[in-house]
């Protein structure tokens, strides 16, 4: 993993496997106008869970990351259990996707998706 | 249970324990609601406490609140945000009048089991757990909530309440009873549920300290409720004293495993007959 001297406005590292995964999806779609959004609900088994998907609205008090050919945003209600986090990409036989890895997290559950 | 309350279903359980020798304490609990104010006065007499009902869902709770114990002013969200100037030193929440009309009075917001330590603002807040709301919705609503609460703590001049609106919004149970917990903490009051409060009141963990065995009781115990929130409360503050915990109850639908993992050593359901011949023969398995 790089990137790790910047200090991330958003508190939220995505790394150039993400970065260019993200990107390139949004080559595919054409779209130049979209952001990739990382939000904190609560909900799913373990009290919160996240939600990641482009996004082209700019909400009051976001906070943005700019990497190279996609911005990565945060809301300013999330934006406290997400300090540290980093968002990887892999594609292998073991693990598919994007993944979050989240030093605020005390407990995952084991599905991934939802944490405490 | 059995359509007695607290009280009425305890007497009748401990009469069993009694009959095969044992000394029996009660302590009704209840949850929140016409079954707790019956409860209470069970257990005392008139006090000076005043316990508020936080039964409210939705986020103009907190501003109905304050408008009913000010007798009047602005009962909505939207309206007690626009209209409130902290900033220019006008204060139109008045929390010191409120405060000064409760002469004093312990204050204690009674809230549905589950909603003592949810919170105001934030992610996990009032807006927060609104994810049926877009997200832009839910920030403006956050914004607000977090406005109102900047409103609240500025306005007490009480060194016993809020440092500032960020820590009160971020407190357990401001986010009670749609926010009215909130106002209640403002005012230099808890958040209790029904339980806790009796609890309380009867000094619970005294008694549960002097006990051998905890008997508690319920109308159903399956693996939705686990027995309700009366229950819940008695198996943790069991747990915290290091005593046995025995359910009764009409039906069950836990196994003993079950039971076990969920803090409780034995269930007995007495379907609906009489109580206490119903207990007879599971006190004397009990006592020794």
């Amino acid at each position: 993993m790089t990137d790790t001297v910047t200090e991330k406005i958003t508190g939220v590292t995505l790394t150039d496997a993400a970065a260019e995964k993200a990107a390139g999806l949004l080559r595919a779609e054409g779209r130049d106008d979209l952001a990739l959004r990382i939000e904190v609900q609560p909900g799913g088994c373990a009290g919160l869970r996240y939600r990641l998907a482009f996004d082209d609205e700019q909400l009051e008090g976001d906070l943005v990351d700019h990497y190279d050919g996609v911005d990565l945003v945060v809301d300013r209600m999330s934006a406290p259990y997400l300090g540290g986090a980093v968002i990887d990409y892999a594609d292998t036989i073991e693990r598919q996707g994007f993944t979050i890895d989240n030093p605020n997290a005390v407990s995952t559950c084991a599905c991934g998706d939802s944490f405490h | 249970m059995a359509g007695f309350d607290a009280w009425r279903a305890g007497a009748r359980v401990g009469r069993a324990w009694r009959t095969v020798g044992a000394d029996v304490a009660l302590v009704p609990l209840a949850e929140m609601g016409p079954g707790w104010q019956q409860a209470k006065e069970n257990l005392a007499g008139p006090d000076n406490t005043l316990f508020i009902p936080l039964d409210g869902r939705d986020h103009d709770s907190g501003p109905m609140l304050l408008s009913f114990l000010s007798g009047g002013g602005p009962s909505t969200l939207v309206d007690a945000v626009g209209t409130g100037r902290a900033a220019s030193g006008v204060d139109l929440l008045d929390i010191d009048r409120v405060r000064d009309h409760l002469a004093e009075r312990p204050l204690i917001g009674l809230c549905r089991s589950g909603e003592q330590d949810t919170v105001l603002a934030g992610a996990q807040g009032l807006a927060g757990r609104r994810v049926d709301l877009p997200l832009r919705e839910r920030l403006a609503l956050d914004r607000m909530l977090r406005a109102w609460a900047d409103l609240l703590a500025a306005s007490s001049s009480d060194p016993s309440g809020p440092a500032d609106g960020a820590t009160l919004a971020a407190t357990p149970g401001s986010g009670a009873g749609g926010g009215a917990g909130a106002v209640v903490q403002a005012l230099g009051g808890r958040v209790l549920t029904g339980p806790q409060a009796l609890g309380e009141i009867a000094d619970l963990d005294r008694t549960i300290a002097a006990a051998d065995l905890v008997v508690t009781c319920c109308e159903d115990f399956d693996v939705d409720a686990w027995g309700g929130p009366v229950v819940e409360y008695v198996v943790q503050r069991a747990a915290a004293a290091g005593r046995p915990v025995v359910v009764i109850t009409a039906t069950n639908h836990v196994n003993l495993t079950g039971q076990r993992r969920n803090g409780v050593e034995a269930v007995h359901a007495i379907g609906t007959g009489d109580i206490t011949d119903a207990c007879l023969t599971f006190a004397q398995s009990w006592f020794w």
